[in-house]
């Protein structure tokens, strides 16, 4: 069965490269270039993973996972946190509000794969 | 029993003074006859004489200048009597002289004898009497010295430490920070102005009460209370505290609290030094801001050039030539340089937060060590160093803040590929030890002079001169990496010796899921 990767990331350019990346291992991936498409994005489709940016216009990636968190059609599905910028305590912070992984970028695209490969299927 | 001395007769009646020479030295006793008072004067300066015997013939005027020599000389005086019976009238004229006997010139010389061992004893024990006397004026006058003494040293140790605890409150009063004291209860002892500011409370109320009793900023006083307790344990006690300025502004205190010893070097209470920081933690908070944001900027087309270049490297979008591969592969590990340049600058935003070590997590060996020389990759090999690397503990687990602890290895590489020659040896190694993993740099580089050895880890520290030195760099790195692994709880130790090369190593423990069960709970 086909696994689904949503990418909810304003970048253009990080999108086409994950995408690149994951396709090449075989997966289906989505996206989203804000946290309000993610999210009726992640509803709709029911994705495998989502990768999560954190700096975005609109609604900021933590409140994004907030809100997939509180959701119960959303809130099993893995969330790693997909981020460019320091962020204190960064591993604590997104483990305490339900993510699965912190995941900095830039990344080796073979680390990224393992990563999603972990927790693809960990649904909830 | 005949008591040995020597005489001086005094008479002008040469017969009878010759008469008593005579009695005397039949009796072992030697005596000298003088006639004058100044022969008196030249035997008795010369301690040639114990005893001096004044006949009755002298004039009175005579006979009271030799009382004076006698007693100047602290000899004995002894008076002669001319007649047969000593009258009442000569008890008299030997009494006005302060003679010691009186003698009879024809008496036996047995009685003789005895009135002058007499005399003499009571002259010795005169000497001995004004002897202590002089022992015990002696003494009284040297106490009487040292008192003086030990009263001006006194009165000058009293005028300094007036002079010093003036200064001291003049510091105090003055100071830009604020100064509280409390004893070892917990009641303010002393509070300066800056203090009475920032806690919003007077001195004279405030002086006497229980630190948590004080009317004024609740915040600081309970922060303030609640460091008096935990300094028990503790040297120091440092937090930043956020007091509400008004509606709309926040003041950061730093509030640094430690014991005060008294001179016995017993615990007398606490001293706390408040410290308006407010406008430092701004900046920080923008500093950091900003970087973070230069980081993101930065990292995000980093993150397209590193993917894309990586794919193509590998094959993954189709096969390239053997040029565009070389092509490739240079652009990928251009990216790695910049990606560690990026983390670089970030680390120097960070180096005066010492908040290295706090985003721990579990992982892995395998996970830390992956990628961990890919940016010396390109520049080794253009100067023909060899990079080696080793590990035999994959598995192995850690409790660590991955990214900090990958910035104090690279660090440590980083440093040893600068100070080691081209053409030389870098070798890393990650190695399993008994109870934890061994971490170890070693380069056959020039090497660090014994005096340095510690020094190297200081803030900015360069061996070499400023302005003349061959190598680049801020001298941080060593100092930030030093900063992480302390703050794992291990140390970096160095070993090396001139023209020799360099060794550094640090350990850290494996992970044990009981020793952390909580923290793991919530990073899992």
């Amino acid at each position: 069965m086909e696994r689904t990767v949503l990418i909810i990331e304003d970048e253009k350019l990080i999108i086409v490269s994950t995408q690149m990346v994951l396709e090449a291992a075989g997966f289906r991936v989505e996206s989203a270039t804000n946290g309000e498409d993610g999210i009726a994005k992640a509803r709709s489709q029911s994705p495998d993973l989502i990768l999560l940016d954190i700096m975005m216009p609109g609604i900021d990636g933590w409140e994004t996972l907030t809100r997939l968190k509180r959701d119960a059609a959303t809130a099993g599905i893995p969330v790693v946190i997909f981020t460019a910028r320091e962020h204190a305590r960064g591993h604590q912070k997104s483990s305490e509000m339900g993510a699965a992984d912190y995941f900095r970028k830039p990344f080796e695209p073979d680390e990224l794969i393992e990563l999603v490969e972990k927790h693809v299927g960990q649904r909830t | 029993m005949a008591t040995t001395f020597n005489s001086l007769i005094v008479d002008t009646d040469e017969r009878a003074a010759a008469g008593l020479a005579a009695a005397l030295l039949e009796h072992g006793l030697a005596a000298k006859v003088v006639d004058t008072v100044d022969l008196v004067a030249q035997v008795l300066a010369g301690r040639a004489a114990d005893v001096v015997m004044l006949g009755a013939g002298l004039p009175a005027l005579e006979q009271a200048a030799i009382q004076r020599l006698v007693q100047k000389h602290e000899a004995v005086l002894l008076v002669g009597v001319s007649g047969a019976e000593c009258t009442v009238a000569d008890l008299e004229r030997a009494l006005r002289l302060g003679a010691a006997a009186v003698f009879r010139a024809g008496a036996d010389l047995a009685v003789r004898d005895a009135a002058l061992t007499a005399a003499l004893e009571r002259r010795r024990a005169t000497m001995q009497v004004q002897e202590e006397l002089r022992r015990v004026k002696f003494q009284s006058e040297e106490l009487r010295r040292r008192c003086a003494q030990q009263a001006e040293r006194f009165q000058e140790s009293q005028e300094t430490f007036f002079l010093d605890l003036s200064r001291m409150m003049t510091i105090i009063t003055n100071i830009m920070d604020g100064i509280v004291f409390a004893d070892r209860g917990g009641n303010v002892t002393l509070l300066n102005p800056v203090a009475e500011d920032l806690l919003g409370a007077k001195s004279f109320v405030a002086i006497g009460k229980p630190l948590l009793a004080l009317q004024g900023r609740r915040e600081l006083v309970a922060a303030l209370a609640a460091d008096h307790e935990r300094l028990a344990g503790q040297k120091e006690v440092v937090q930043t505290v956020e007091v509400h300025h008004s509606e709309q502004d926040l003041l950061y205190i730093k509030c640094i609290t430690s014991r005060v010893l008294d001179y016995r070097g017993q615990p007398a209470g606490t001293l706390s030094v408040l410290k308006d920081v407010t406008a430092e933690f701004k900046t920080d908070q923008l500093k950091n801001q900003y970087l973070s944001i230069v980081a993101h900027e930065l990292r995000t087309p980093l993150t397209g050039i590193k993917t894309f270049s990586t794919m193509m490297s590998k094959g993954t979008l189709g096969t390239l030539t053997e040029r565009q591969q070389r092509v490739c592969e240079s652009i990928r590990e251009q990216s790695l340089r910049l990606e560690h340049q990026i983390d670089k600058l970030i680390n120097l935003g960070n180096l005066e937060s010492a908040d290295y070590g706090q985003d721990r997590e579990v992982i892995t060996v395998a996970d830390f060590a992956a990628g961990l020389l890919a940016p010396f990759e390109q520049s080794t090999r253009d100067r023909r160093i060899e990079l080696t690397f080793h590990e035999d503990s994959t598995e192995h687990r850690l409790f660590a803040d991955r990214a900090d602890l990958r910035r104090a290895c690279q660090a440590l590489v980083e440093n040893a590929v600068k100070f080691t020659p081209d053409g030389g040896h870098v070798a890393v190694r990650i190695e399993a030890t008994e109870d934890g993993v061994r971490f170890g740099v070693r380069d056959d580089g020039i090497g660090i002079d014994p005096r340095y050895q510690r020094r190297i880890f200081e803030k900015f520290f360069q061996v070499e001169d400023p302005l003349t030195r061959h190598h680049g760099g801020a001298g941080l790195g060593l100092f930030v990496a030093r900063g992480i692994v302390e703050a794992h709880g291990s140390r970096i130790e160095v070993s090396s010796q001139l023209g020799q090369g360099a060794d550094f190593t640090f350990a850290l423990p494996v992970y044990r899921p009981a020793a952390t069960a909580s923290t793991v709970e919530v990073s899992a």
